[in-house]
């Protein structure tokens, strides 16, 4: 097509890369954040069991398009990764204390 | 991501609309047709289309539960259930069905269907064998020619990315209200993205319902956590204490002598208000451990949980009063779940949410048929040069073709194998099935070697034709027609042939505008057979740029 010169190349595979940590958070992090606020809805929500869990379930993929479009709008790939693991480490931990 | 927010979210849409669409149409596709599923069942047995039909009848129950009884104990004497159903809005017939003993190692056995006439004396036991509406029902969720548990997560993963290019759609459609009302035809890609907008704006609130109660229906398998954390792990407990629904009735090996079910009638219409009964079934019928279940025909209320009223079925005690649950997170399941599958409805608003679906199938093909036009666009030169188009427009063109030209197709060869395959085939009802997928595999083998707007053409009127024959194939081979169900106000059966013509008749006039479209095109040129627009417009909306 186009011949192309090495820092386009070089752009290419950045912006590739970036693509790929991004689509990874989104999908596997963004699950984790998901799952775990689910789990910590379940037993925070001050209802019968059968409630708060249905509730948390109901609730939990409302937590999972957030994280997603999350991952996608801050600036680097990175940042994403961090809020997601900490938030879902912070909510597992949470889980851990009240339960 | 990009420069801006409103930019990562131009091309999250863009990406995640088209990584999955073709996924996601067939269960649009499929999903729409289920609003109809009893309807083609019904359109798909023959048998049953004279002199079946019949409305409930209060009065009648009685006697038609003692000759239920007194039928299914002499042919289902060694049954591991028996169903008694009676005439509803969506089923609107009498059959006594049982299930057979299952096989070593299955788990479930065999289930028979015998459906009554109206007159009740006679029954026809030689339905032909058809999965009917039920195969576009589970091709929605269970997909097919693979385990259901897979099909589930590869569904939901496809409804992820449905909410996630709803959410960013929204996002990225800063003049909604300007571009809801304007319509520009014949203008290439400006047209399709338009087709887009009107198609998505109009049945917005839908199709946010319907992707986010899609994912709630089998959220317990996707989104466990909330019951492991709540019930220590035994998500068992929370299914069991969910569905409210006592342990399975297990055999004793004891015979005992079912009690009359007539003798429950008045107790049942107490408990019942009155209101139809829609099925009754007796477990493990004959054993001392058997229990009959009662259901209430729900009709149009939104919570429409199946909750059965049990009694003992030998000494004839109640076990179970079957009244639900009432708590705010329960009936918003249910509401929830309810407004998925739509069962409440009545033929409007069913007609409504049939339309809404047509519409995000109108969506996602629009959606992908865009993506395909502006990609074309950017590669005419090097075209028309004579060079390939790359090989990503090649695959998203002949994935186009396949399944928006080739699901009306395949879903009419499901209707004519239905019928002129022969009655005592073996696994006559997998072979309708696979007609389906034959004839879109055939359209796949054509849409690798060519996609040009003749093959298009050539399709949609084998697609637009053959939908309008549906009401000649039911004539001959069925024993009654259209006009014949008209007179007898068989409106599920009129209904499906006027709407395979109406369908049929929309697919050629699309034809027709492919047609008038080639026509407009400077002839001679190499690529004149090809869909594409010589007028490049930037096209805000999706790129971002405002103008």
């Amino acid at each position: 097509m186009i011949s192309v010169n090495s820092n386009f190349k070089h752009l290419i595979s950045l912006q590739l890369f970036n693509i790929t940590s991004r689509a990874l958070a989104a999908i596997f992090g963004g699950y984790l954040v998901a799952a775990t606020a689910c789990g910590l809805f379940a037993i925070i929500i001050p209802l019968v069991a059968v409630q708060s869990a249905l509730t948390a379930m109901m609730l939990s993929f409302a937590v999972y398009a957030t994280a997603i479009i999350w991952v996608f709008s801050v600036k680097h790939h990175l940042l994403a990764w961090r809020d997601l693991l900490g938030l879902s480490s912070l909510f597992y931990l949470i889980i851990l204390l009240v339960s | 991501m990009k420069e801006n927010f409103f930019r990562s979210m131009t091309w999250l849409h863009t990406w995640v609309g088209l990584l999955v669409c073709w996924v996601l149409l067939l269960i649009f596709f499929a999903g729409t047709m289920s609003y109809y599923r009893h309807d083609i069942s019904l359109w798909t047995k023959p048998e049953l289309h004279q002199n079946v039909i019949q409305d409930y009848n209060a009065s009648k129950v009685q006697s038609e539960l003692s000759k239920a009884q007194r039928y299914l104990s002499q042919h289902a004497n060694n049954a591991r259930d028996w169903r008694i159903s009676f005439p509803t809005d969506r089923k609107p017939y009498l059959s006594y069905s049982w299930q057979t003993q299952p096989e070593a190692g299955q788990r479930r056995g065999k289930f028979i269907e015998h459906v009554v006439m109206q007159g009740q004396d006679e029954v026809i036991t030689d339905v032909r064998q058809s999965k009917g509406g039920n195969f576009f029902y589970r091709l929605h969720f269970d997909l097919h020619y693979m385990p259901a548990k897979i099909a589930r997560w590869i569904v939901g993963f496809c409804s992820m990315f449905m909410l996630i290019a709803l959410i960013s759609g929204i996002v990225i459609h800063k003049r909604i209200f300007k571009d809801f009302f304007s319509f520009r035809r014949n203008k290439g890609s400006r047209s399709w993205l338009d087709a887009h907008n009107v198609s998505s704006v109009l049945a917005l609130p839908y199709h946010l319902m319907i992707t986010y109660t899609g994912l709630v229906t089998l959220m317990a398998m996707y989104m466990p956590w909330a019951a492991i954390t709540a019930y220590d792990g035994d998500t068992k407990a929370f299914r069991q204490e969910l569905k409210n629904r006592p342990a399975q009735v297990i055999p004793l090996g004891e015979s005992a002598k079912t009690i009359q079910l007539t003798t429950l009638l008045p107790q049942i219409n107490q408990l019942f208000d009155n209101k139809p009964i829609r099925q009754i079934v007796v477990t493990n019928p004959g054993d001392k451990n058997s229990r009959v279940s009662v259901y209430k025909d729900t009709g149009e209320t939104v919570t429409d949980r199946r909750v059965a009223t049990i009694f003992n079925a030998v000494d004839g005690t109640l076990l179970n009063k079957g009244i639900e649950p009432d708590s705010a997170a329960q009936n918003t399941h249910d509401t929830l779940i309810a407004l998925h599958t739509g069962r409440f409805s009545g033929p409007v608003l069913r007609f409504f949410f049939f339309i809404c679906g047509v519409m995000g199938c109108a969506m996602i093909a629009t959606g992908t048929l865009l993506w395909a036009n502006k990609i074309r666009q950017k590669q005419h030169k090097q075209i028309n040069q004579g060079e390939k188009a790359s090989f990503g427009l090649r695959l998203v063109e002949g994935l186009n073709l396949t399944f928006i030209a080739g699901l009306p197709l395949a879903a009419s060869v499901f209707f004519y194998a239905n019928r002129l395959l022969p009655i005592d085939m073996i696994n006559r009802a997998q072979w309708e099935a696979n007609s389906f997928f034959i004839a879109l595999t055939i359209i796949a083998l054509v849409a690798c070697f060519k996609r040009t707007l003749a093959v298009w053409r050539y399709v949609l009127a084998l697609s637009g034709s053959s939908l309008i024959a549906i009401p000649l194939l039911n004539a001959m081979t069925s024993n009654s027609d259209l006009l014949r169900n008209i007179n007898q106000a068989q409106w599920s059966l009129v209904g499906f042939d006027i709407m395979c013509v109406v369908i049929g008749v929309s697919i050629l006039f699309a034809r027709r505008k492919l047609l008038s479209q080639q026509l407009k095109l400077p002839t001679g040129r190499r690529a004149a057979t090809r869909l594409k627009d010589p007028i490049v417009i930037q096209t805000t909306a999706t790129t971002g740029k405002e103008a």
